[in-house]
């Protein structure tokens, strides 16, 4: 076999990989909150062809418009056909196109490294957790790679096409969170900080401003103005400097401490769940960087790339980490740097111990490290997916919205989808129920329980609201209006954790709903 | 000219009797006819931002209401107002330890003090011996917490070596070292956590807690003891 066909065979296995972490049920994990609202958001393109940029919450329009063609493909309409698979396989393939970035850069530098990085990445417990779910993040990802790798083509092959996909990705990236600001400054600080680029910057400042931030101002406002539907959206993106700048030094419920990001990498135990770590990786990633502080690789002819990359990296993981508020998906947008300089000092260990015993030493620690890696991934994202034992599992839906998700089922199953239900939690905060009751014709959200209103024969409300509601079904219903209600739910449930709720139901669709469990009860 | 006017007037009086009892029975008859078809407006889901992550075990109810009011027998006041606070921190990060008693419990910068990470204890002198009926602590209000391993304890020994009684533990798995206790967690609310002391007496007021849910530091901003001195 030759060399380029056993690199194709390689290469064909890391995807098969990446794909068999990624694709498989992906409606296995419930919806998250934020998952759920963009879906909402995703229905209102989708059914009335609507899309307004909003600068205070819900981020840019890409998400939403890169999710239509597979809708269409898939034959999705409507919010109540949508599924979870269709909505996951978005980030899914954006997921995969980053992969390509590690075949590009395979073709012009180290294909040995490159293959490592890849891999690194195809069995990344956090890359994967996070490219199976509907938010942003993936897109960020893939497109602040695919704008520093376009910009590196460019430097090296001096094509207008590759600085005007770069300016593109760069636009897809504006368009996609309001964090393209951060990740911007960090290119920009990069290029400044290394001597080679800032000289290739300068001497092609005109070239930049063509071909780089032309094409990204013309796609930015495009996305932002709804398709020149909007134009509001232009001074809307303004705006957003200030609501999220704010946020990320304000006081918030998502404010952590500095090492918030580096802790959760290295280190995250829950008493009865195994320790979990992504330090294998992450170690080999700052032996690469102290490699090239010693100038162990700077003969290299892609110590060029490399430098560029580890002073990147560093930069976003440090102004990651300085600002006050941290959510854990935001680690996506540097992983892919973790695992680049991963895979290049990996490869630059197993070069330079050849034919020594060392060599055979790290070969075994590289094979057990992966091996550690891949039983790691599987785990987090098929045993414990929504277990709050997983690092990466934010305020998320436990295992009670199965039971919720059926007595749902079983509603509209002898009901119909006209019931009415109220769902009463304070503050709105009842997401993800919207997703579940999506289906359902007559739903009302309210935040308080609102004593003029005649009672639904379904209701489901946090357990700070049951107080309110059996007053209202027994003191304030006239007498010769009162009706039986009995409980949803044969215990306390959580919609997330700490958020408690309970469901109600009105006797006679009870008697036509009659669970199983209940049906045997035997009476004294 | 009036009078012979009368019967048309009274005749008029009628026809409006029989007119507005008619209108009447007719929107009785209507309101009647509507009463199956009350139509109500459902409001739309809101959309809300990130929820808070909070994995916190053996985490007590929100109440969902204010607190109802603590009895205390006449003359009970807070007793830690302005007195002394000794710490395992005496050099803390943000503020000092006199803001833990001196009467302000607002959520603004400049009302808390924060300690070092991991297990940490703020110690009230109360000058004398007490009858202690209620201690309300806050650590910091200002965005939903959760501090770990609260440990309050009242002794008349100021290093709480000997006669030491513990009126508050939640530290469930004696991670502290301090006992295991059975009280539940809870979150910061600006009520503040009302701890019922039972009329314990003592002079030194002690609280641990180990870190948050948010980081690993320790917060005070304020620590209320209702009591009386003991005669």
């Amino acid at each position: 076999m030759s060399r380029q066909r056993f690199y194709l065979f390689l290469w064909i296995c890391v995807f098969v990989v990446a794909g068999a972490f990624r694709l498989p049920f992906l409606s296995l994990r419930p919806m998250h909150t934020d998952e759920a609202v963009h879906a909402f958001k995703f229905a209102e393109l989708l059914e009335k062809g609507q899309y307004q940029y909003d600068p205070e919450e819900y981020h840019g329009p890409t998400l939403y418009y890169f999710t239509l063609p597979v809708a269409w493909l898939g034959g999705y309409h409507s919010l109540s056909a949508l599924n979870e698979s269709c909505l996951r396989l978005v980030p899914v393939i954006w997921g995969f196109l980053t992969l390509i970035i590690f075949i590009v850069y395979a073709q012009r530098i180290n294909p040995r490294a490159m293959f490592l990085a890849a891999l690194f990445y195809a069995i990344s417990s956090i890359i994967v957790y996070y490219n199976r779910y509907y938010i942003h993040e993936t897109l960020v990802s893939a497109m602040v790679w695919s704008t520093i790798t376009f910009a590196y083509l460019y430097t090296k092959e001096k094509k207008i096409l590759y600085a005007v996909l770069s300016g593109i990705s760069l636009g897809i990236l504006i368009s996609t969170k309001e964090t393209w600001m951060i990740y911007l400054c960090a290119i920009v600080m990069s290029v400044l900080i290394l001597p080679e680029w800032r000289r290739i910057f300068f001497a092609n400042i005109i070239d930049v401003a063509m071909f780089i931030l032309t094409p990204a101002l013309v796609i930015a406002g495009l996305f932002y103005t709804s398709f020149f539907t909007n134009p509001q959206g232009i001074t809307d993106l303004v705006q957003s400097f200030h609501s999220y700048f704010s946020r990320g030094i304000g006081t918030s419920i998502h404010i952590q401490p500095w090492y918030y990001y580096l802790k959760m990498l290295f280190y995250f135990n829950v008493q009865g769940a195994p320790v979990w770590s992504e330090g294998f990786v992450v170690i080999l990633a700052v032996v690469g960087i102290i490699l090239l502080i010693n100038k162990k690789i700077s003969s290299d002819p892609d110590h060029f790339l490399v430098g560029f990359i580890a002073v990147f990296t560093l930069l976003i993981v440090l102004i990651f980490s300085l600002l006050p508020y941290k959510i854990p998906w935001n680690m996506l947008g540097w992983m892919p740097g973790i695992v680049f300089l991963a895979g290049w000092s990996a490869d630059y260990l197993l070069t330079h111990s050849k034919n020594t015993y060392i060599f055979y030493l790290f070969s075994l620690i590289l094979g057990l490290g992966i091996l550690h890696q891949t039983w790691q991934c599987w785990q987090l994202n098929y045993r414990y997916e929504y277990s709050p034992a997983n690092p990466y599992v934010y305020a998320h839906p436990g295992k009670d919205i199965e039971l919720i998700k059926d007595r749902i089922r079983r509603i509209a199953e002898v009901q119909g989808i006209d019931t009415r239900v109220d769902v009463v939690f304070k503050n709105h905060d009842y997401w993800p129920l919207p997703w579940y009751l999506r289906s359902f014709k007559n739903v009302g959200w309210w935040d308080d329980l609102d004593p003029e209103n005649p009672l639904a024969p379904i209701i489901l409300l946090s357990v700070d609201q049951e107080e309110n509601l059996l007053r209202k079904i027994y003191n304030l219903t006239p007498l010769a209006d009162r009706q039986l209600y009995l409980t949803l739910f044969d215990r306390e449930i959580e919609l997330r954790p700490g958020l408690e709720m309970c469901g109600y139901i009105r006797f006679d669709i009870w008697q036509k709903f009659n669970p199983p469990n209940r049906v045997d009860e035997k009476l004294p | 000219m009036m009078k012979n006017n009368r019967p048309g007037i009274l005749i008029l009086a009628i026809f409006l009797l029989f007119a507005v009892s008619g209108l009447a029975q007719q929107s009785n008859t209507a309101n009647q006819s509507n009463l199956d078809t009350i139509k109500i407006k459902l409001p739309k889901p809101v959309f809300i931002g990130t929820p808070q992550n909070m994995q916190v075990p053996n985490l007590e109810k929100p109440l969902g209401k204010p607190r109802p009011p603590f009895l205390a027998p006449a003359g009970t006041k807070n007793v830690a107002l302005k007195k002394t606070v000794h710490s395992s921190d005496e050099m803390p990060i943000i503020g000092d330890l006199t803001l833990i008693t001196d009467g302000d419990k607002e959520a603004n910068e400049g009302s808390f003090v924060e300690l070092g990470p991991f297990k940490q204890q703020v110690t009230i002198d109360l000058g004398s011996r007490h009858e202690i009926y209620a201690i309300v602590v806050w650590h910091y209000h200002n965005q939903p917490r959760v501090y770990f391993d609260v440990v309050v304890q009242v002794s008349d020994d100021k290093d709480f070596i000997k006669d030491v009684k513990t009126v508050f533990n939640n530290d469930h798995d004696n991670s502290s070292g301090l006992g295991a206790g059975k009280d539940m967690n809870y979150v910061e609310t600006a009520e503040g956590k009302l701890i019922d002391t039972k009329g314990v007496q003592g002079r030194y007021v002690r609280l641990y807690s180990k870190g948050n849910t948010n980081n690993d530091l320790n917060h005070y901003t304020e620590v209320e003891v209702y009591g009386k001195p003991v005669k």
